[in-house]
Order: C-alpha cells, then sequence, then structure tokens
C-alpha cells in the first residue's frame, strides 16, 4: 500500500516538474500574437470585433429560421416562400396545391358515390358497371394525391432553399449597409479586414 | 433528382398497390362460389286482340331449374331507350320432370292500347338470407303494341 502511494506521489511530482519546464512564459505574455502592436491597433481591433457583432445581430434580427420556414410550408404549402418574399413561388404552390387536393377530393367523393351504389346493387351488370366506375376515378384521385404529396415534399425542400437564399441575401444587403468596409462579402465568403 | 425518383416510383407503388374493396356480398368476382341465374330466353309477348274491352299483354319465356333461378323480374317501359321499371316479381315454380322444357308465363293486366317494351331478368337468393337475391343479366327488350 505504502509502496503504491509513494509511486503515486512520485508520478504526480515529475508531472509537475515537467509542466512548469514546457509553459513559455514570454510565448503566453506576447501581445502581437492577436494581431496588434500597439494600442491604436488593438483598438482598431476591438472596434473590428464590434462591428462584426453589431452585423451579427442584424443579420440574425432579420435572418429567417429554416425549419421555422419548412414548418410552415409543411403545414400551408407556399407559406414558407411568403415569409421569404419569394411571392410568385409561394402562389405557386399553393394554387398547384389547392388544385390537386380538390381534384383528389372531388374524384375520391366521385368514386366513393359510385362505391356505394355498387355496395348496394344486386343486379350482376349494375355490380360491375358501379364498381368499375367507382375504381375509375379512385384510382385518378390516388394518382393526384400521390402528386399532392411529390408537390408537397418538393414545397418544403424548396422552402428551405429559398431560406437559404433569402438569409444570403440579408446578410449581403446588411453587410452593405452597415460595415465600414472592414466587412466585405467576398466568393468564397466573409472577409474581415483589421 | 435520385431521391426524387425514388419517391415517385414509390408513390406508383403506392397507387399500383391500392385498389377498392369488392365489400358487396353478391359480387360473383369477389365470391366465386355464387350461383349466377342464367338469361332469360324465348321471350314472347302476346297483346290481347282488337276490339275487346280488357287489353293485356301475355309474357312467356323459358322456364329455369329452381336450383339456378328463384324467381324472375319483369320489366316495362314506354321506350325502347328510355327507363324500364320493375313491374312485377315472378316466383320460379317447379315444373314436373317430364316437362323441364315448359315455359313460364305471366300477364300484365290491364294496360291501355299502345306501344310497350318489356325486359326481364332471373334472380336467384344466396345463402340463408332470403333479402339478398342475386340477379342476373337483363335481357334485351320485347316490343309489343296493344291495339285498340
Amino acid at each position: 500500500m505504502k509502496n503504491i502511494l509513494l509511486f503515486i506521489i512520485l508520478v504526480f511530482t515529475c508531472n509537475l516538474i515537467y509542466a512548469v519546464e514546457e509553459f513559455d512564459i514570454n510565448k503566453f505574455a506576447n501581445p502581437s500574437k492577436y494581431g496588434w502592436m500597439n494600442y491604436d491597433e488593438r483598438k482598431e481591433f476591438r472596434q473590428d470585433l464590434y462591428d462584426r457583432q453589431k452585423l451579427l445581430q442584424i443579420y440574425e434580427m432579420k435572418s429567417q429560421s429554416i425549419t421555422g420556414n419548412m414548418i410552415k410550408s409543411a403545414l400551408v404549402p407556399g407559406w414558407g416562400h411568403f415569409s421569404v418574399k419569394a411571392y410568385t413561388k409561394g402562389q405557386v404552390f399553393l394554387g398547384v396545391e389547392i388544385v390537386l387536393l380538390g381534384s383528389s377530393v372531388f374524384l375520391y367523393d366521385k368514386s366513393m358515390e359510385k362505391y356505394k351504389k355498387y355496395k348496394n346493387a344486386t343486379q350482376i351488370d349494375a355490380i360491375e358497371t358501379n364498381y368499375d366506375d367507382a375504381l375509375s376515378p379512385y384510382q385518378y384521385s390516388l394518382a393526384i394525391l400521390s402528386l399532392y404529396g411529390l408537390v408537397w415534399i418538393y414545397n418544403i425542400f424548396d422552402a428551405a432553399q429559398a431560406t437559404e437564399d433569402y438569409n444570403s441575401n440579408v446578410w449581403s444587403k446588411t453587410v452593405k449597409e452597415y460595415s465600414h468596409s472592414s466587412v466585405s462579402l467576398t466568393p468564397t465568403g466573409i472577409e474581415v479586414r483589421f | 433528382m435520385k431521391k426524387m425518383i425514388i419517391l415517385i416510383l414509390a408513390s406508383l407503388l403506392m397507387l399500383l398497390g391500392c385498389s377498392l374493396k369488392r365489400s358487396n356480398p353478391l359480387d360473383p368476382v369477389a365470391h366465386p362460389g355464387l350461383q349466377i341465374p342464367q338469361d332469360i330466353t324465348e321471350i314472347i309477348a302476346t297483346p290481347s286482340s282488337t276490339h275487346t274491352t280488357d287489353h293485356w299483354v301475355r309474357l312467356s319465356w323459358k322456364w329455369q331449374n329452381t336450383q339456378v333461378a328463384d324467381g324472375y323480374y319483369v320489366y316495362r317501359g314506354q321506350s325502347y331507350n328510355g327507363t324500364y321499371q320493375r313491374l312485377a316479381t315472378v316466383t320460379n315454380t317447379p315444373v314436373p320432370s317430364d316437362t323441364l322444357s315448359s315455359s313460364i308465363s305471366w300477364t300484365d293486366s290491364p294496360v291501355v292500347p299502345g306501344d310497350y317494351f318489356y325486359k326481364l331478368s332471373a334472380f336467384k337468393r344466396q345463402g340463408s338470407d332470403s333479402g339478398s337475391a342475386l340477379e342476373g343479366h337483363i335481357s334485351n327488350y320485347k316490343y309489343v303494341r296493344v291495339p285498340q
């Protein structure tokens, strides 16, 4: 037991000595590592930092949540597009979805009307005719409903894309309006000059 | 794009897999064991003679075995492609085995003189439920003119 305790103390002491030897106080205290060499440069750096924070705050206020807009578009097709001012796309999605859903419901209703007749029919020709009459609009209704589902999924996907574009636009406008030429938007990303 | 194609294929598969259920208990496609009545043949329509006070139309057709048909429906219309109304239900009475080729008849009386179109069909009650009878194919119309 004593030997183990002694071994632990020895390891701990060696570790401390090694750590003290490795620590370079000059390197730690060197102010040039932050990119400034004097007080003016440090002040300028702080100003840049404030500017960037301000830009980010403005951007966060004006930008839209991608998840939020996707949920909006899932609830009401086109809502996400309206939120990011993509009115034409929003109207197209909303219109197409209303037409598709309306057609599907109309055909389903028509099909169920015939299906009810089929269920109550007792004459062999009426049974077959009513079943065929019910099946055709039912399949069209399903096909249109599938198309509705595809457009609905694409509408959500496009809402995310539109929000990304909108946010990118918001950032570039924010940079143009509020920056003091220290922050600029380049094709490769955001450039901050110190 | 690949995801889109997969989605379209999945939707089509869903569409192909869905169909309306044949839930009618009298549907021969869903229930192949059902007894379907045969078509009515050899229909003869005889009107009452001229210058008589009672006008009638006598219909006769080929009798069907009671195992095939429990009865017959008689329809009447004013034009060949117009609406036909079910006029009567004629019970299929068994006939002696030595007269299997005999016919069954029914008289529409009284009628006013004019043109009439008749159609006939046979029905067969299915199972123990006496209410559900499967009606077979309706025959072609039979035209008859009842004179004054």
